[in-house]
């Protein structure tokens, strides 16, 4: 009872205080807000709205213009496509990829467990550029350079992804298992039937995380994709920025908004539909072994 | 964990070898393959001089001699510590001053939570192309709204003096929800009759900030420098879309440097010493980050041993 009155006490003596936050909140949420706010306003926007001198907040004819341009003046339709087939393509065989070894690994034991879980964890910690020219020139050497499945199959090793999986399927009791032996099933149905189906939270946390790295992922694709027809969204926007001067770049902004507006919905409608989940996945990865 | 098994009987089920393998092999041939191989073709390769189709022949260290000796080496260098010196205060700072506002009980903060961390889910390449745009010197916004109070144009990506800082300002805005999200789970892992034990035994809330909220949060803080460091070490998609690396290399970043000598210009065992080098960078920074928190671990246990006498 005594608690309760000292902190009613103390929220009337900080009025103040709260007016001073809230004011820090809402000024921080316009800062963070405002970039987001100009991509899309921007991309609807004419041409002479682009470039004026004064801040034109809303368009005052707002236009498809920019996202006509878009697709008229580069494979953007390809573009995607090749984003949305590196991504379905990811997300399905780094399920399969990711969930079998989980399951070993949280249930069964072997001399080799602890050796494999620090080379897990050794890939995680070491910096990703690393192994770029060697894996660039194993795609050389077996001829799938500027093809999807080189952007796809080197993707299907990250470690976080079995190790998220790992902690959930040690938490389901061995007694499960057991009951499942006895009634004459293998451990691969059990796994498919029994764990997966348990398991739904950490598997779709699993599944965001490999969604959003692999929807965004630059650095790879940019090294091993080079005509128009096989490049990923990251990758064909930043050779446009690529191949404009500052001067001539600034006629394409409109534009670019426009693509940039195409680009993020996938990622901002998930994150926007599952935000939970989405801080979720980022807080569990972030906690290592 | 480990000891826990080895005492018991291990039951049958758990060493199916056939399971085992169909199981284990096909993610660990790729780990190999795609990971840990690599790793070590890396260092083999800084060896050698070769570029896409041939190898010319074992140079020994003359790749590491002519990097050394190499300006844009040590430029490279140079900026990507200001990179970090720009982004990580800041990042890990803010990311928890922020975290701290949106845990109190405050209305709208998950509003403001959901626009701090959204940047998060974009790609490097949208980042980069809008704040190439916001920083414009003739008709950026930024510069507009600066305008309004007397400040300005400021040539934000085009001239040596601000390009790193227009760099380090988008990648703040993208990064520092990271941060927040992580420290808020932190946050609200620290048990609330806690502060207010505290709070009655007439701590104010900066005696309770630095005496419980910091020391409890600390093995989180560890973890965001860390991560921090290791992130701005591998700086790239910014400067690659924003700048190019320029103006006059001001803004050259390491892994932009690999990319340049490695897939512009082809020479594969001299851009695997630029990441040798980087790794082992990285691998220094990050123990100086563990003996760092390792330390303050040890003179806070002894100070906690005092105060439970």
């Amino acid at each position: 009872m005594m608690e309760t009155a000292e902190i009613n006490k103390k929220k009337h003596h900080f009025t103040f205080g709260k007016l001073i936050l809230y004011i820090v909140l809402i000024v921080l949420t316009v800062a963070a807000f405002l970039p987001l706010f100009w991509i899309l306003s921007t991309s609807f926007k004419e041409m002479q709205e682009i470039f004026t001198n004064e801040i034109v907040w809303i368009p005052e004819n707002p236009t498809l213009e920019n996202y006509q341009r878009a697709f008229e003046a580069y494979p953007l339709v390809e573009w995607m496509r090749n984003s949305i087939l590196v991504t379905v393509w990811t997300i399905l065989l780094s399920s399969i990829f990711y969930i079998m070894p989980a399951y070993a690994l949280a249930k069964m034991e072997f001399k080799l467990k602890p050796l494999l879980m620090v080379l897990m964890l050794a890939t995680i910690m070491i910096p990703k550029e690393l192994s770029a020219i060697p894996v660039y020139k194993m795609v050389r050497a077996v001829n799938l350079m500027d093809t999807t499945a080189s952007v796809i199959i080197p993707q299907v090793s990250e470690a976080i992804g079995v190790f998220l999986l790992v902690q959930f399927f040690r938490s389901i009791p061995d007694e499960l298992i057991e009951a499942s032996l006895l009634d004459g099933a293998h451990h691969w149905k059990i796994l498919w039937r029994i764990f997966v189906p348990l398991s739904g939270p950490a598997v779709s946390v699993m599944i965001i995380l490999t969604f959003v790295n692999s929807w965004n992922n630059f650095f790879w694709p940019l090294l091993v994709t080079f005509s128009e027809a096989s490049m990923t969204l990251p990758v064909g926007m930043s050779t446009i920025m690529a191949s404009y001067s500052e001067a001539s770049a600034a006629r394409q902004y409109g534009l670019l908004m426009a693509m940039s507006v195409i680009a993020s919905l996938p990622t901002v409608i998930v994150f926007l539909a599952l935000q939970n989940k989405f801080v979720e996945a980022v807080t569990s990865s972030s906690i290592k072994g | 964990m480990g000891s826990k098994a080895s005492k018991q009987d291990i039951p049958k089920w758990r060493r199916s070898t056939g399971t085992l393998l169909l199981f284990i092999l096909p993610f660990f041939i790729l780990l190999f393959v795609f990971k840990i191989l690599p790793i070590f073709l890396n260092f083999y390769y800084s060896l050698f001089e070769m570029d896409l189709v041939k190898t010319t022949g074992f140079v020994g260290f003359e790749n590491y001699k002519t990097l050394f000796n190499d300006p844009h080496f040590y430029r490279v260098i140079r900026n990507t510590f200001q990179y970090l010196l720009y982004v990580g205060p800041v990042n890990v700072v803010f990311g928890f001053l922020l975290a701290l506002l949106l845990n109190t009980k405050l209305k709208g903060r998950i509003i403001a939570r959901t626009a701090v961390f959204m940047p998060y889910v974009l790609m490097i390449t949208v980042i980069g192309i809008v704040w190439r745009w916001l920083l414009d010197g003739q008709h950026g916004l930024i510069n507009q709204i600066l305008g309004m109070v007397g400040i300005g144009p400021i040539n934000w990506l085009t001239q040596e003096s601000t390009a790193m800082l227009g760099v380090a300002i988008a990648s703040i805005w993208w990064t520092i929800g990271y941060n927040m999200i992580i420290y808020l789970a932190a946050l609200q892992d620290i048990p609330k009759d806690l502060l207010e034990a505290a709070s009655i035994d007439g701590a104010g809330p900066l005696r309770k900030l630095f005496s419980i909220t910091i020391p409890l949060v600390k093995n989180t803080t560890f973890f965001v420098v860390i991560t921090t460091v290791i992130y701005s070490m591998q700086m790239f998609g910014q400067v690659y879309v924003m700048t190019g690396g320029g103006p006059n290399y001001s803004t050259l970043s390491f892994v932009q440097y690999l990319y340049i000598k490695g897939f512009r210009e082809f020479k594969l065992g001299y851009a695997s010493t630029i990441g040798v080098m980087l790794f082992l960078i990285i691998l220094v920074l990050s123990a100086i980050v563990f003996l760092l928190f390792m330390d303050r671990d040890k003179t806070k246990k002894l100070a906690k041993g005092k105060g439970d006498e």
